[in-house]
């Protein structure tokens, strides 16, 4: 018997905290056991109960795998839970058992320490009290072990488990003792507990936050095992996807495929659902091609792919949409690549009038593509009137119309296409649409008051999240319609310029349009020459640098720099046409025509001719003799104004030299030629 | 941390069959080791490839839903779920076709319907992999279902699938091997060494199964000198061990341990792992320790009955053994005592 002898009154009633003023009975004072000793007889103990308890939980622990494994979720829950109480009850058997027999684990005996009950006379604590100090010791893990620090600051050395136990560890030999903890010892506890109570705290609001943003992704799985589905907004347009009245509905990858064209999903997600329809073994001719376009990285694999879907089913509207993407090899013989492209172009019209409501839709949006990249943009409104009216397709359909509109001329109707689209779009395809009109409203019309409207609604979207400013081609047009707004103060120029503190051409660019605004036109001239002559000789600044010069040249000699700068350009790069397409204009406007149909054949070349671009080169070519190219040009217009129209239009004092004078000219001609037939 | 340090690491004289057992293992490795290197490098290379363990995943998925009599219903299930989940899912299920024998039988011949576009390459590149493992020594050496003959049962035992694989088996191999040698006898390290590894290998095609991936390792052979030892010494006398609790004076060092801490630190995780690893799923051959441990025991108990010992007599053997750890012990003690005054 240890502490029999003391008396009950003599036993300090609170030993939470050491202080002077307590004393703990000078036999048990001597022999408690040292927290390094503890520790290394918890470790010794795990030698032991680690692999017993593996070997508990192991049924556990393959069910819970396999479960996983399967996807069974409730299975992997029941089997972890299972395994976790049968870890528990194992480790609770091992330290009463022991406890109650030996008074020690075989980790403390192998240490030299051992557990005693503080109050009674018994060398052992009874079982319940084993037990109880066995349990308390499992809610201290659940606490991450915190609780253990009292042994540095309670007098007797007796974190929470001993309390519960009304037990104490003492050393079985008193040399290894350690005494009752030092104020240090207690000063230390206590900045210990502290520190992991604030670090706790701070890790479960992370935690928390981390849950509610958990608990959405939560929901979308949910979402995707219910639909058995890939790919979540193909899932939601498939279920969604209404049919014409009488047809069937699409295949799930026919959707995809349509989504994949309107760019409103990605290439890993399209080859997904290309691999469940392929494996699966539905609608493989779409399957492969689906597959074949998911392999935008792989030209040869996507070409082996394309070649399986008409081997597959040779007359799917998938092996049509084939023969829509398949660039034939052009011919080096001119005469020969015009017919063969003339041939293709004729099976490809034959093809698209006969699409009917049982047509796949992802063809429309094809043909949509293809039109508009021959810059036919009456076949493309077309085809867009005729695609579904989907929730998911919404954006593709009114961004496509509202830009066929805006070529066609019919700028009214395109503006207000564009504000709906601006409903529908998220915002990045905000800023897309929008950036897409500023650009051409300031090119058409200079600042003109829809030009600052279509600018102002990209601002709008781009200050509200600056990040797209990080796109070169958007800073440039965001800062093209700053250019316009009347809200260009010194003040304003000073926040764009800290704004783009980080990108030395946008900087450079915000002090021209500060030296434009003071009329200081050599300053802004030799900046924008600073970056036309930069390392980036195809960036969005350098094209945008050189459309300013071009605008500030007042001859055609000046345009020089620029058009050189120009020529030695790629023409694939983005902007490059519109470069073009200023200069041809530009020159048009300095009557320098020769230059204008210079550039307008190398941009005819490159980029092609729409409506729009043809109007200076049908007033070039004319003015220059060139009369032929003249009536090709004026093909490009599609429906030519009536001599009647433009009679009724012209402006009593326009210059002799614009275009609707000179159309005037060319009908007038026709007319008289007409009469004297 | 703690594990058996017995006698230590003796002079190759003291333990002249023990250090032949490790000339052979590392003859077998080096020996081999050109061809290993050359065929391991481009088998890697094609088995974590991404696109061929999807598509190896979708063939599997597609063998397993034709002819389900085949594989288990785990196999089944997760076959049927890897149509309509995402890649992750197929790429593990590719992984486990390398485990699978009636698929890495048929594969090649089997007319999958799928993509065809990646199933003509993935073909390819899989009797690439046919090939590879033919000239793979592990494959070569091991026993597996391309290999199953009975002269695997001991090859396996010799050869190894890599450096670290080699090193951790040779040092159990010296540590327990040493010990034996110096109390039982050289012939004991050999019969146990060969006896456990072949144990080990018919544990493990009866309780496993011999699958495509081949068993290759000492680890069965060295198992069954390990249960030699945790048995014979059971009851007896303790051993040395080596523990280190904490970095702190009077935390680490040697101590005399009972000899069934071996059961428990190397062959409980052995079973353990047994029991919780799948059988589609695990890479270490935990049952082919197992059995070598039980063939250890075996040989202790007859050692123990005198049926391995002449001239011993049963009721004296345990004195015996005492005797022969005493004079182990005494002689160090004298060497060290020596050395002290030397010093």
């Amino acid at each position: 018997m240890v502490f029999g002898h003391i008396p009950y009154d003599e036993i300090p009633n609170n030993d939470s905290r050491a202080s002077s003023t307590k004393r703990v009975a000078p036999e048990l004072e001597s022999r408690l056991a040292s927290p390094t000793d503890r520790v290394a007889a918890f470790i010794a103990d795990l030698v032991i109960l680690v692999p017993l308890i593996t070997l508990i939980a192991s049924p556990f622990r393959r069910q819970a795998l396999e479960a996983q494994l399967l996807e069974n979720s409730e299975g992997w829950a029941t089997a972890y839970f299972l395994g976790i109480g049968a870890s528990l009850l194992a480790y609770l058997a091992y330290q009463t058992i022991f406890l109650t027999l030996w008074g020690a684990t075989p980790g403390k005996r192998a240490i030299g320490i051992r557990v005693e009950p503080l109050w009674e006379d018994r060398r052992k604590p009874r079982a319940l009290a084993a037990f109880m100090r066995s349990f308390a010791i499992c809610l201290e893990a659940l606490c991450l072990g915190l609780p253990w620090v009292a042994v540095f600051g309670n007098v007797r050395r007796r974190p929470f488990h001993d309390r519960v136990g009304d037990t104490v560890v003492v050393a079985v030999r008193t040399n290894r003792a350690a005494g009752p903890p030092t104020v240090a010892e207690v000063s230390m506890a206590s900045g210990v507990v502290a520190a992991s109570l604030f670090v706790f705290a701070f890790l479960l609001s992370v935690q928390l936050v981390r849950l509610k943003s958990g608990m959405d992704a939560e929901a979308l799985i949910a979402d995707l095992e219910e639909t058995g589905g890939l790919c979540a907004p193909v899932g939601d347009a498939y279920r969604k996807w209404i049919p014409p009245s009488g047809e069937e509905k699409p295949t799930r990858v026919s959707v995809a495929l349509t989504l994949f064209q309107a760019e409103e999903i990605d290439d890993e997600c399209l080859r997904e659902e290309a691999e469940f329809s392929l494996w699966g073994s539905t609608d493989k001719a779409t399957g492969y091609l689906a597959r074949g376009l998911s392999e935008s990285n792989d030209s040869d694999v996507a070409e082996e792919y394309f070649e399986k879907v008409c081997t597959t089913e040779p007359d799917s509207d998938a092996c049509k949409a084939v023969t829509i993407l398949d660039t034939p090899e052009v011919s080096e013989d001119p005469i020969e690549a015009k017919t063969a492209e003339s041939d293709r172009e004729n099976v490809l019209d034959a093809m698209a009038s006969s699409l009917d409501s049982s047509s796949a839709p992802y063809l429309r949006v094809l043909f949509v593509k293809h039109f508009e990249s021959q810059r036919r943009d009456e076949r493309v409104l077309d085809m867009l009137e005729a695609l579904p009216p989907h929730r998911a397709l919404a954006y593709f359909v009114s961004s496509e119309r509202s830009r066929a509109l805006w070529k066609l001329d019919r700028k009214t109707e395109a503006r207000l296409a564009m504000r709906a689209t601006t409903e529908v779009a998220e915002p990045a395809q905000r800023v897309e649409v929008t950036r897409w009109f500023c650009d051409n409203e300031t090119m058409s019309s200079g600042c003109s008051t829809e030009a600052k409207a279509a600018c102002d609604l990209l601002g709008a979207v781009v200050d509200q999240n600056e990040v797209f400013l990080g796109e070169a081609g958007t800073a440039v047009t965001y800062l093209r319609g700053e250019s316009c707004s009347e809200r260009l103060t010194e003040e304003r120029l000073s926040d764009l310029e800290k704004k783009f503190s980080n990108d030395e051409d946008a900087k450079s660019y915000v002090k021209a349009l500060s030296s434009l605004k003071k009329d200081e036109i050599l300053e802004a001239t030799r900046l924008l020459r600073e970056i036309a002559s930069g390392e980036n000789k195809s960036g969005p600044f350098f094209i945008e640098a050189n459309a300013r010069l071009t605008e500030l040249a007042s001859s055609a000699d000046e345009l020089k720099g620029v058009r050189d700068a120009w020529s030695q350009s790629d023409p694939t790069q983005a902007g490059w046409g519109f470069l073009g397409r200023r200069l041809m204009e530009r020159y048009n406007a300095l009557k320098a025509y020769s230059e204008t149909v210079s550039v307008g054949t190398k941009l005819a070349e490159n980029d092609g001719i729409d409506r729009l671009a043809a109007r200076p080169m049908i007033v070039a070519t004319y003015r220059s003799g060139q009369v032929g190219r003249t009536l090709s040009y004026l093909e490009k217009l599609g429906q030519v104004p009536t001599l009647e129209s433009l009679t009724r239009d012209r402006a009593p004092a326009s210059d002799p030299d614009s275009f609707n004078e000179v159309l005037f000219e060319i009908l007038s001609k026709d007319q008289s030629r007409e009469r004297a037939k | 941390m703690i594990f058996p340090f017995l006698s230590g690491i003796l002079h190759p004289l003291r333990a002249p069959m023990t250090y032949f057992l490790l000339v052979i293992n590392l003859f077998v490795f080096v020996a081999t080791y050109d061809s290993y290197s050359k065929t391991d490098a481009r088998l890697n290379e094609i088995m974590e490839d991404d696109r061929y363990l999807e598509t190896q995943g979708s063939a599997f998925a597609d063998m397993i839903e034709r002819e389900p009599e085949h594989f288990s219903e785990t196999l089944r299930t997760m076959g049927k779920n890897s149509s309509k989940s995402d890649a992750e899912m197929r790429r593990m299920l590719g992984s486990l076709a390398f485990r699978n024998s009636a698929f890495m039988s048929s594969a090649a011949s089997f007319e999958f319907s799928g993509d065809d576009v990646a199933i003509a390459s993935w073909k390819a590149k899989f009797l690439e992999v046919e090939e590879l493992q033919a000239a793979h020594p592990t494959f070569k050496w091991g026993l597996s279902t391309s290999h199953p003959g009975w002269m695997q049962y001991f090859s396996y035992q010799f050869a190894h699938s890599g450096w670290d694989h080699l090193f951790w088996n040779m040092i159990f191999l010296i540590l327990f091997g040493c010990f034996l040698e110096t109390t039982l006898g050289g012939s004991f390290v050999i019969i146990g060494y060969v006896g456990g590894g072949l144990i080990g290998a018919l544990a493990f095609s009866s309780l496993s199964g011999i699958s495509s991936s081949p068993l290759v390792g000492a680890s069965g052979a060295v198992s069954g000198l390990m249960g030699l030892v945790a048995f014979a010494w059971m009851g007896v006398d303790r051993i040395r061990f080596f523990y280190w609790l904490l970095p702190v004076r009077g935390y680490y060092g040697f101590a005399l341990l009972p000899s069934w801490l071996v059961l428990i630190v190397s062959f409980v995780p052995d079973l353990s792992g047994y029991l919780s690893a799948s059988k589609e799923f695990g890479s270490v051959a935990y049952s082919a320790h197992i059995g070598g441990a039980a063939f250890g025991g075996l040989m202790a108990f007859a050692l123990k009955r005198g049926w391995l010992v002449r001239d011993v007599d049963d009721d004296d053997w345990d004195d015996e053994l005492e005797d022969d750890v005493d004079r182990d012990e005494r002689e160090r003690r004298s060497k060290r005592d020596d050395d002290r005054k030397a010093g």
